[in-house]
């Protein structure tokens, strides 16, 4: 009786002593997981963090970069062509022209109106390249209709386009912005892609603005642009993504799956609610 | 034989005094501390243990107040974390689903002490009132970590708050769920191991209080800051 007892007793104290332990070794497991797992999170979180401010930074030098080639295109033309032509007008007005016989005269004030109207169509040129005046004066569907007819006047590429739902028309900024990444796009499609057309259309969806490019040539899709982005080389993509975070917007590329052609899908919220 | 009763009579005062530690802190740091409506339940729950203790010592070894004595123990403890979790928890469907199994949890502890025999724990109550208070700590530590404004989360007190209330009700839980089994001689070595726990759960909950306590008060850095006009471009 005594022994079975004792038997008894010492397997509700190893009940309780295994018991005791394990519930422990449960709760403070529970516990550090908690720990662990937390600092894991803010790892992650701070590598997130840290990797997003690289790309920004990317994003940041290659605007940058692009406004001063701009910069430098800008000076190159006025120093290059204007200076040289309004030196040449000088030159024909000099002072010796008085003493000149009046033919002479006709000739020389001839040649320098002709040298004066080439120099302001060309700052006229400059400054169109800045800020196209049907953007502005007409809004986006003619400067890219514009843009469109253009590029298929060139007879080297058929270029058209189509806006399905644009009665609402986008901020006068946002406007900008869609047609520099419409420039920009096409730029890179005749640079690149040896495609034989290229389409434009437009259309809404929701509070969405969509517009889509189609080119039968070499293309990109959405993998390439991201590896293209983080990289060092690529700076009109990575000045497409700075433009479209300032406008909220997204950007698609992908192959139709019909595999004849590619497709650029640019997606910019209508209202923006950061805006007043 | 003389050498264990002494340390488990130094278990019994440590169990006795440290729920003192909480109470003295919370007004050390009561700028701080007062400000934190959850630390109320933490504060009564310390007071009432000292108070147990103190009751424990005169009540007289009879049933009928034994059984009196550690309903009401039972009770108070359960209210008091299960309050303290519910404010602490975000997720109105848990905060229900608390409310919800106090109430079942409190209707049975009401029929448990008219109904059952009571031998010399209420055994069935506790274990029920650890699993459920286990379950809640275990989701509040859940919301805890899916918090992305915490960036440290044993940098807040309710951490070290929950942590004790855990490791209390899981290191005692064998003992008492097998109070009624052990024999009377053995019974004071475990009801040692209780004290500890009961100690540990203590100290933690003033570490909880000493973190909250230290921790910059907001106020005053506003206060430095606005001081600094004179830095500002006029």
């Amino acid at each position: 009786m005594f022994l079975l007892q004792a038997a008894n007793t010492s397997g509700i104290s190893s009940v309780l002593f295994l018991g005791t332990l394990g519930m422990l070794v449960l709760t403070i497991g529970l516990i550090m997981f908690i720990i662990f797992h937390q600092r894991k999170v803010i790892r992650y979180q701070m590598k997130l963090q840290q990797m997003e401010q690289e790309q920004q930074q990317i994003l940041l030098k290659a605007s940058i970069h692009l406004q001063e080639e701009e910069r430098q295109r800008i000076a190159a033309d006025l120093h290059d062509d204007a200076g040289p032509l309004l030196a040449t007008a000088r030159l024909y007005l000099n002072e010796n022209l008085v003493n000149q016989d009046k033919s002479t005269q006709l000739q020389s004030i001839f040649q320098a109106r002709q040298i004066l109207d080439d120099t302001i169509q060309l700052i006229r040129n400059i400054s169109h390249s800045l800020m196209p005046p049907t953007l502005k004066n007409f809004g986006l569907e003619s400067a890219i209709n514009d843009m469109a007819q253009k590029i298929s006047g060139s007879g080297s590429i058929n270029a058209s386009s189509r806006f399905h739902d644009y009665k609402d028309r986008l901020k006068q900024e946002k406007e900008l912005i869609v047609f520099r990444i419409v420039q920009e796009l096409i730029n890179n499609i005749l640079k690149h892609s040896n495609s034989s057309f290229i389409h434009l259309t437009q259309n809404s969806h929701g509070d969405s603005f969509l517009l889509r490019i189609h080119h039968d040539g070499r293309g990109i899709v959405q993998a390439d642009f991201e590896k293209l982005n983080k990289s060092n080389i690529g700076l009109g993509l990575k000045n497409i993504s700075s433009r479209l975070r300032v406008a909220n917007g997204s950007i698609f590329f992908e192959k139709d799956s019909s595999q004849t052609y590619y497709k650029v899908t640019i997606e910019i919220p209508k209202d923006d609610p950061y805006e007043s | 034989m003389e050498k264990y009763q002494s340390i488990e009579n130094l278990f019994y005062y440590i169990a006795t005094y440290t729920p003192l530690l909480p109470i003295i802190l919370f007004f050390f740091f009561y700028t701080n501390a007062r400000k934190e409506k959850s630390l109320i339940a933490i504060l009564c729950f310390s007071t009432l243990t000292v108070l147990a203790f103190f009751i424990e010592e005169y009540i007289p070894q009879k049933i009928i107040f034994l059984k009196i004595y550690y309903g009401f123990t039972t009770f108070y403890e359960y209210s008091l974390f299960a309050f303290f979790i519910w404010l602490n928890i975000n997720n109105r469907r848990f905060k229900r689903v608390i409310l919800l199994a106090s109430i079942l949890f409190v209707a049975f502890l009401f029929f448990y002490y008219t109904n059952a025999t009571f031998k010399r724990l209420d055994s069935l109550p506790i274990g029920i009132e650890s699993i459920l208070l286990l379950i809640f700590s275990s989701y509040f530590f859940y919301e805890q970590i899916n918090n992305p404004n915490l960036l440290f989360i044993y940098n807040d007190y309710k951490f070290w708050v929950t942590t004790g209330i855990m490791i209390y009700i899981s290191g005692s839980f064998f003992i008492y769920i097998f109070a009624n089994q052990i024999p009377k001689s053995e019974i004071s070595l475990y009801w040692s191991f209780t004290y500890i726990f009961l100690g540990i759960m203590n100290i933690l909950f003033a570490v909880g209080i000493l973190i909250l306590g230290l921790k910059p008060n907001q106020k005053r850095q506003t206060k430095i800051k606005a001081n600094h006009h004179y830095l500002d471009i006029t």
